[in-house]
C-alpha cells in the first residue's frame, strides 16, 4: 500500500523523443480512439492474440523501458485478478449449456466462465495498456490541444469545448498528485499504527476511510488552490473575447497519416479476425 | 505603485460565526522595485493581503489600486492587475498547471495571448534566469520540491510582471535551497526593478529585504527597516514572533557588557563585523 506510486504510471508522461511521441496528438487521439473501439469489439482469442502483437509493437515504438510501463500496470492486474476470481465463480451463461468443472453452493467454475472471463479481462488489460501508453507519450497541454482539435465542431452546438477539455486534462492531472497522497496518507496513518489489509471488512473498510476522508478533502482542496493559480495566471476561461495563444503548433505531417491508415487497417483486420476466426 | 487604503476583508460565512475579519483596515503602499518581507503569525492576515493584491479577492471595505487600476473596477483592469501582479503560492504541486517544464512556462504567456515567438522567448529567458535548463524535456513530476519551486516563480516571471508576490514559498523546501531561491528572486527584482512582497514566518529571512510589514490580527504591527522592526522585542513577541538567533545573540552579548555592539544585528556576517570592530 505504501510505495504505490512505484507501482502506477498513470497519468505521467515520459519525453524520450521517440516516433511515438513525436505524433501529432490529432492523430495519437484518433488512432487511440480506434483502437478502443475494435478492442472493444472483439471477442475471439486470435484477435485477441493480434492485440497482444500490436501493443508489442507499440511498446517497441514508443522506446519505454517494457519493465517500466509492466511495473505501472501491477496494481491495476492485482485488482483485476480479483475481479477475475469473482467473474468466474459468479459466471451464469445465458444458453445453460455450462461445462460445469467445479460446483459448491452458489459458487461454479465453468469452462464457458473461464474462457468469457479470461477473454473480458485481456480486453481490459488492453484498453489499460493503450490509455497509459498514450498518457506516458503525449503531454496534457498536446492532449489538451489535440482534443480542443478535434472536438471544434461542437463548438457550433454551443458546448464549451475548451472548459471540456481543460477539466478532462487537469483530472488526469490529479492522478499521480492524488496517488502521491494515498501514499502520503497511508505512511502516516500506518504510523499511528493502523494497519491495512488486516481484520475483518469492516476493520479494512474503517482502516481504509483513514485514507478516503482525508484524501478527499485534500484533493477539494487542491482543486481550489489550483483555480485560483489559474486566475492569478490570466487564465481566464469563460470570458467571452478572451484568446489564448500556444506554444506549440499543431503540425499534421506524412507520419501522422501513415499512423493513422495503418491504425483502420488494424481495426479492420481486427473485427475481420474476430467474424471469421472460430476460436 | 500598490495602494491599500483602508481595506477590510472578511471571508464569507465569518461574520455569522462571530470570526474577526481577516483584515482590519489595513493601509499600506508598496513602492515599485521595493523588496519587502511581510511577517506574521498564522492567521494573521498575511495571504489574505496576498490575495488581495493580486486581485484574486476583492475588499469589502476600502481600496487596492496598483498602477492606477483599482482590483474592484472589474473588466479588462482585472486582467492587466493580474498580469502585473505575480503570485507565487506555498505547495508548488498547487499551482503547477501543466506536467512538463516548457508547457508550464509557456501556460501564463499563452493565456496572455502573446505571439509564439515572443512565448518561446520567454520560455528560454525563464530557463536560464531559474537554472532550469537542464530540466527542461522533464516532467514536472520528476523534479525535486525545490525544483517545482523555481517552476513555479518562473511561470510567474515569464508573464513579466512588475510587482512579486511569495506566499510562504520556501516553507516546504529545504534551508539552502530557499536561500538560493530568494536570493535568485531578490538578484532578479533588483536587475529589472520588481518589486518582491515576501511572505514568511522564518525571522532570519527579513534581514536581505529593504523593509519589513509585521501583521497581527488582521492589522499591520510595525512597518520599516529589519533594524528598526527588530527593536520591537516585545511587540513582536505578543504577535507570537521571536527576534531571529543572531539577534538575540547580539542583544545578550550586549547585555553581558559588550555595550558597544549595535543594537540590532541582523546577520553573521554583521556580527563578525561589529566584533572585528572593537578595541
Amino acid at each position: 500500500m505504501i510505495e504505490i506510486s512505484r507501482h502506477i504510471s498513470f497519468g505521467q508522461y515520459v519525453d524520450n523523443g521517440s516516433w511515438l511521441t513525436r505524433l501529432d496528438p490529432r492523430a495519437k487521439i484518433l488512432c487511440f480512439a480506434l483502437a478502443v473501439a475494435a478492442f472493444t469489439y472483439i471477442s475471439q482469442f486470435a484477435a485477441l492474440a493480434l492485440c497482444l502483437f500490436f501493443c508489442l509493437f507499440l511498446q517497441w515504438l514508443s522506446r519505454l523501458p517494457l519493465r517500466y510501463v509492466l511495473q505501472g500496470m501491477r496494481m491495476f492486474i492485482s485488482f483485476l485478478v480479483v475481479l477475475y476470481a469473482f467473474q468466474v465463480l459468479f459466471y451464469t451463461s445465458s444458453t445453460q449449456a455450462t461445462s460445469v468443472i467445479w460446483h459448491w453452493g452458489v459458487l461454479t467454475i465453468s469452462w464457458e466462465g473461464l474462457v468469457h472471463s479470461t477473454q473480458v479481462d485481456l480486453r481490459v488489460i488492453f484498453l489499460y495498456y493503450l490509455t497509459s501508453l498514450l498518457m506516458l507519450t503525449t503531454s496534457l497541454v498536446d492532449l489538451a490541444d489535440g482534443a480542443e482539435a478535434l472536438l471544434r465542431p461542437l463548438r457550433r452546438l454551443g458546448l464549451p469545448v475548451h472548459e471540456l477539455v481543460m477539466v478532462f486534462v487537469i483530472a488526469l492531472k490529479f492522478v499521480p498528485l492524488l496517488i502521491t497522497e494515498v501514499e502520503r496518507l497511508s505512511i502516516a496513518q500506518a504510523t499511528r499504527g493502523v494497519r491495512f489489509g488486516r481484520g475483518n471488512p469492516w476493520q479494512r473498510i474503517r482502516a481504509l476511510s483513514g485514507i478516503i476522508v482525508p484524501l478527499f478533502m485534500s484533493g477539494l482542496q487542491r482543486v481550489e488552490m489550483l483555480s485560483t493559480a489559474m486566475e492569478a495566471r490570466c487564465y481566464r476561461a469563460g470570458y467571452r473575447g478572451w484568446r489564448r495563444s500556444k506554444l506549440h503548433a499543431l503540425q499534421w505531417t506524412g507520419a501522422d497519416s501513415l499512423a493513422l491508415a495503418c491504425c483502420l487497417l488494424l481495426c479492420g483486420l481486427l473485427v475481420a479476425l474476430n467474424l471469421v476466426s472460430p476460436f | 505603485m500598490i495602494e491599500v487604503n483602508n481595506v477590510t476583508f472578511r471571508y464569507s460565512g465569518e461574520a455569522e460565526e462571530g470570526i474577526a475579519p481577516a483584515l482590519e483596515e489595513v493601509t499600506l503602499r508598496i513602492d515599485e522595485g521595493e523588496t519587502i518581507a511581510l511577517i506574521g503569525h498564522n492567521g494573521s492576515g498575511k495571504s489574505t493581503l496576498a490575495r488581495l493584491l493580486a486581485a484574486i479577492v476583492l475588499p469589502q471595505r476600502g481600496s487596492v489600486i496598483v498602477d492606477g487600476l483599482r482590483t474592484d473596477a472589474g473588466g479588462e483592469s482585472l486582467w492587466q492587475i493580474r498580469q502585473s501582479v505575480g503570485l507565487v503560492f506555498q505547495n508548488p504541486d498547487d499551482q503547477l498547471v501543466t506536467n512538463t517544464v516548457i508547457d508550464e512556462i509557456a501556460f501564463g504567456p499563452e493565456n496572455l495571448g502573446l505571439p509564439r515567438f515572443e512565448i518561446e522567448e520567454r520560455v528560454e529567458e525563464m530557463l536560464d534566469l531559474l537554472d532550469l535548463r537542464p530540466y527542461a524535456r522533464h516532467a514536472v513530476s520528476d523534479l525535486s520540491q525545490g525544483q517545482k519551486q523555481r517552476l513555479a516563480v518562473a511561470g510567474v516571471l515569464a508573464m513579466r510582471p512588475r510587482y512579486l508576490i511569495l506566499d510562504e514559498p520556501t516553507t516546504m523546501i529545504p534551508g539552502h535551497t530557499a536561500e538560493q531561491l530568494l536570493e535568485t528572486v531578490r538578484r532578479l527584482a533588483r536587475e529589472r526593478g520588481i518589486s518582491v512582497l515576501h511572505i514568511t514566518h522564518h525571522m532570519y529571512e527579513l534581514a536581505d529585504f529593504d523593509r519589513v510589514i509585521v501583521m497581527n490580527r488582521g492589522r499591520v504591527l510595525l512597518d520599516g527597516t529589519p533594524a528598526s522592526v527588530l527593536r520591537h522585542r516585545e511587540e513582536l513577541e505578543r504577535a507570537g514572533l521571536g527576534l531571529p538567533l543572531i539577534t538575540q545573540l547580539g542583544q545578550r552579548l550586549r547585555a553581558r557588557g559588550w555595550s558597544q555592539l549595535p543594537e540590532v544585528i541582523l546577520t553573521l556576517d554583521d556580527l563578525k563585523a561589529a566584533l572585528c570592530s572593537l578595541k
